[in-house]
């Protein structure tokens, strides 16, 4: 029974991932027109939904390293699915681009403490495999982001702005695409992999090093995130593309084209970095490299303190949440139950509050797109 | 320094090496991508120009250059594809 509520919290918060993360590919190229915003998140959406199916490597790494895999139990992964839930929402709601990931490695941290206490954590591995990362991802993206928009500009600089963008808007699309699709294949296979070990516990799936993915899952996880995607972040899309820097198209295709390689070489070399702090550092870098543009840094410290409130805050509602189920008993279905029964109704208020307060698509394009052009260095 | 990085296991908390490699090819490999269809396109911007004035062969020679331009950013993202598929 447990398991039942395990799948079906895992795939909310594969939906919640996707529309949370929409920003990372399609922020800038819709800021910047290169793409109509509900055409925008179509394509992230499709490409998420394929590239779910790329790549079958199984990601049941999730937890591996962070927490001690013997004390994982559907409890501790349900309570620790529901702290990210929640953060991902909240962040949502601020339009703060924070990492999934982050928030779902801070949940079950933080329900692996409160079934077990501070042995059941790995600190080690979260230091190496979490905090690191996080330190270093932004940064690189932001630096090589200044560079790569520096040179462009000065390479189109005796021309004509809305004349030498032309091209950029079309690479755009080709950029904020790789990302959408390197994203798909990250971010679904960390659910199906909450979801496998899920099952493995439960004794519904064999384990061992090389266990298949079950073929619904993977199509489950797909859908959800595509779904979500599609949803589109409005809020997230607005601060990303419009808030922390005025974006241009060179500056979208040499941001996302940077963070493209950023993502896919740490992939390559194991250390998967968040796409949410390699894109945020990304557009932030390209403001710094454009002349005469305008980072508002007041927007980039909020969402670094974003950054770094999301495993702790994960972590404690997943503490909360796993202690209130664990009052109806450790294995007992009514803990998730009437948990799961509070996060449906908070969800419904979240989405009437956004109904009154909606941020609409039109509202995360850039309000000159389509103006004359102007000179470059004007 | 890099013994402050090893822990009680002794093996290191940081692969600096894989970062370092990490960090360089990601600088080549961002601003290469950006800045050669940064030229591709000035080239394209030129070969207007350049026919404009009915300099015909040098509009030639300047499509030719955003041409390949084109053609190496796109094999870019077919590396990018490729590992995007043998990742792990």
């Amino acid at each position: 029974m447990i398991v039942t509520f395990v799948v079906v919290v895992a795939l909310v918060f594969d939906f919640t991932n996707g529309f949370h993360d929409t920003a990372n590919a399609m922020a800038t190229t819709i800021a910047t027109g290169a793409l109509k915003p509900r055409v925008a998140v179509g394509i992230a959406g499709a490409l998420n939904f394929a590239g779910a199916f790329i790549s079958i490597t199984v990601a049941a790494t999730v937890a591996k390293g962070i927490v001690d895999a013997n004390i994982v139990t559907p409890t501790v992964i349900f309570a620790g699915l529901l702290g990210a839930i929640a953060w991902n929402l909240i962040t949502w709601w601020f339009g703060v681009p924070s990492s999934s990931s982050h928030a779902l490695i801070g949940g079950i941290i933080g329900s692996a403490l409160a079934a077990v206490g501070t042995k059941a954590v790995e600190f080690r591995g979260i230091l190496s495999s979490v905090l690191i990362p996080a330190l270093i991802a932004p940064v690189l993206a932001a630096l090589v982001a200044a560079a790569a928009t520096f040179i462009v500009y000065r390479l189109i600089k005796p021309y004509a702005q809305g004349r030498a963008e032309r091209g950029f808007r079309w690479a755009q699309i080709a950029s904020s695409s790789m990302v959408a699709l390197a994203h798909g294949t990250n971010d679904a296979q960390k659910t199906m992999g909450v979801i496998s070990l899920a099952l493995i516990t439960n004794g519904n799936l064999k384990g061992g090093d090389s266990f298949d993915v079950p073929t619904w899952v993977v199509f489950c996880c797909a859908t959800a995130i595509a779904l979500g995607t599609y949803t589109g972040g409005w809020r997230i899309i607005k601060t990303l593309g419009t808030k922390v820097t005025e974006v241009r198209p060179p500056q979208g295709f040499s941001s996302e084209s940077v963070a493209a390689t950023v993502i896919l070489v740490s992939s390559h070399f194991g250390y998967p970095l968040s796409t949410t702090h390699v894109v945020s550092g990304a557009v932030t870098g390209s403001g710094v490299g454009r002349p005469a543009a305008q980072v508002d840094w007041s927007v980039a410290r909020r969402i670094v303190y974003g950054w770094l409130l999301t495993i702790p805050a994960a972590a404690a509602t997943a503490a909360i949440v796993y202690g209130i189920t664990d009052i109806f008993g450790k294995n007992s279905a009514v803990g998730p139950i009437a948990m799961t029964l509070v996060l449906a109704i908070a969800g419904f208020f979240l989405y009437r509050a956004n109904k009154a307060s909606s941020v609409k698509p039109e509202d995360t394009v850039t309000s000159d797109v389509f103006d004359e052009p102007q000179p470059v260095n004007a | 320094m890099s013994h402050f990085f090893l822990a009680a296991d002794s093996s290191p908390l940081v692969d600096w090496s894989a970062l370092g490699q990490v960090a360089l090819i990601s600088v080549i490999a961002g601003v290469l991508i950006a800045s050669i269809l940064g030229v591709g396109i000035v080239a394209s911007l030129r070969a207007s120009d350049e026919r404009g004035r009915g300099n015909d062969s040098a509009a030639l020679g300047m499509n030719v250059v955003t041409g390949v331009a084109v053609l190496l950013v796109a094999a870019a993202v077919v590396v990018g594809i490729y590992y995007i598929a043998h990742k792990g």
